[in-house]
């Protein structure tokens, strides 16, 4: 282009002319234009960014959050399903057929009189546990066969450990306070007769008490305090006539 | 003129970076930190009991049992077979052979301390006639031996 004032030739993006130096008004706005697009450009490009980052960061919460979602209610929904399905004593075990075939079993063992067999079956089958809602008719005595085997149990390991040369496990205030709950609670059918008649056999001949006193433990109140030879020591007398008799 | 003080007390907590006072960026970052941690809480709570579920019911199972019983009796003798059968809840028919035993077992334990020890010797003689033979008959064979005083 031509300088407006010296009129030399120079091109026209420069802002002044290079003889002369006067300013080059077009040159100049342009600049200035130019300037002003670039300011505007920067700032729209910042505004995308920044909503654009939102947008991807709210479609990246809502879409997480919906795949946790699922991924935790499988999960919960896979073991409600698998506790049901294989739980020991989940409802599914023991509907049906099932509940028929168990509950003829446990009539079986206890026709049989294997009342620790019908008893693990009834525990085993039963949602309620030891509360055997699901055999109303033997209830009763599968509490009492459960404290018989706590006392049973008892007894065995006593003697496992005589036999192991310990000191004699005599009658201690735990089997005495089971023995109790034994004698004083559950039915009053023939299998309590038979279990009764057990637990006495125990307590005569392995604890070595006599039949009054038997029938003084079978007779105690609640709160009432058993004792043996006027003394409420009841571990140290049945040791020693244990150990007396047994010839320890 | 006299500064005001505002009523309304600044927002603190969880509920500031939720709502207003962050950026729109914080609370999203925030929110998929939120579902990340609640989720592997999740995700170990029910591994952890998925876990013990599988255990009970291997342990449970009918075959785990019958191992667990052989393995009692290979380690302890026979005179184990009792306890096993009745901690493990070995109530089924295919034990019917360790439970005949058991009561053996039983009835020679109250025989030993008895006085009168016929009863307990006819049992044990009962169970004799129909032993399978092997280790169990051979312990009650000497139970039997033990209570009538040879």
């Amino acid at each position: 282009m031509k300088c407006t004032n010296c009129g030399s030739d120079f091109a026209s993006d420069q802002l002044k002319c290079p003889y002369c130096g006067t300013v080059n008004e077009h040159a100049l706005k342009l600049a200035k234009e130019l300037q002003t697009y670039d300011a505007a450009y920067e700032q729209k490009r910042e505004e995308l960014l920044e909503t654009g980052t939102n947008q991807v960061l709210k479609h990246l919460t809502v879409r997480l959050g919906v795949v946790f979602l699922a991924i935790v209610l499988f999960s919960f929904g896979f073991i409600a399903f698998y506790s049901y399905r294989f739980g020991v004593r989940s409802p599914y075990q023991v509907r049906g057929e099932r509940y028929v075939k168990n509950k003829e079993q446990l009539a079986h063992y206890m026709d049989e009189k294997q009342y620790i067999r019908a008893y693990l079956l009834a525990s085993r089958t039963d949602p309620t546990g030891e509360h055997f809602e699901n055999y109303p008719e033997y209830a009763e005595d599968l509490t009492d066969i459960y404290t018989y085997c706590l006392v049973l149990t008892s007894v065995l390991q006593s003697m496992d450990s005589m036999d192991a040369g310990d000191n004699y496990p005599s009658l201690g205030d735990t089997e005495l306070t089971t023995i109790q709950i034994f004698y004083s609670y559950g039915g009053k059918g023939e299998v309590k007769k038979e279990l009764v008649q057990e637990v006495d056999g125990y307590l005569k001949n392995y604890y070595r008490l006599t039949d009054e006193e038997i029938e003084r433990l079978k007779a105690l109140g609640t709160g009432e305090q058993f004792t043996l030879d006027g003394s409420a020591d009841i571990e140290g007398i049945t040791k020693e006539r244990m150990e007396e008799y047994f010839g320890k | 003129m006299e500064a005001r003080i505002s009523k309304v007390s600044p927002k603190r907590g969880w509920k500031n970076i939720l709502e207003s006072r962050a950026g729109n960026k914080t609370k999203y970052y925030v929110l998929i930190i939120l579902f990340t941690v609640l989720f592997f809480i999740c995700m170990a709570f029910c591994f952890v009991r998925f876990v013990k579920l599988a255990h009970d019911h291997k342990v449970n199972s009918l075959s785990y049992r019958m191992e667990s019983l052989q393995l009692d009796e290979t380690m302890f003798g026979v005179e184990h077979d009792f306890s096993s059968l009745y901690f493990n809840y070995d109530y089924e028919e295919e034990f019917d052979e360790h439970w005949a035993f058991s009561d053996a077992y039983l009835a020679y334990i109250k025989g030993k301390i008895s006085e009168d020890k016929t009863p307990y010797i006819e049992e044990l003689k009962a169970y004799l006639d129909t032993a399978p033979g092997g280790e169990k008959e051979k312990a009650a064979r000497q139970y039997l031996e033990e209570l009538e005083g040879r």
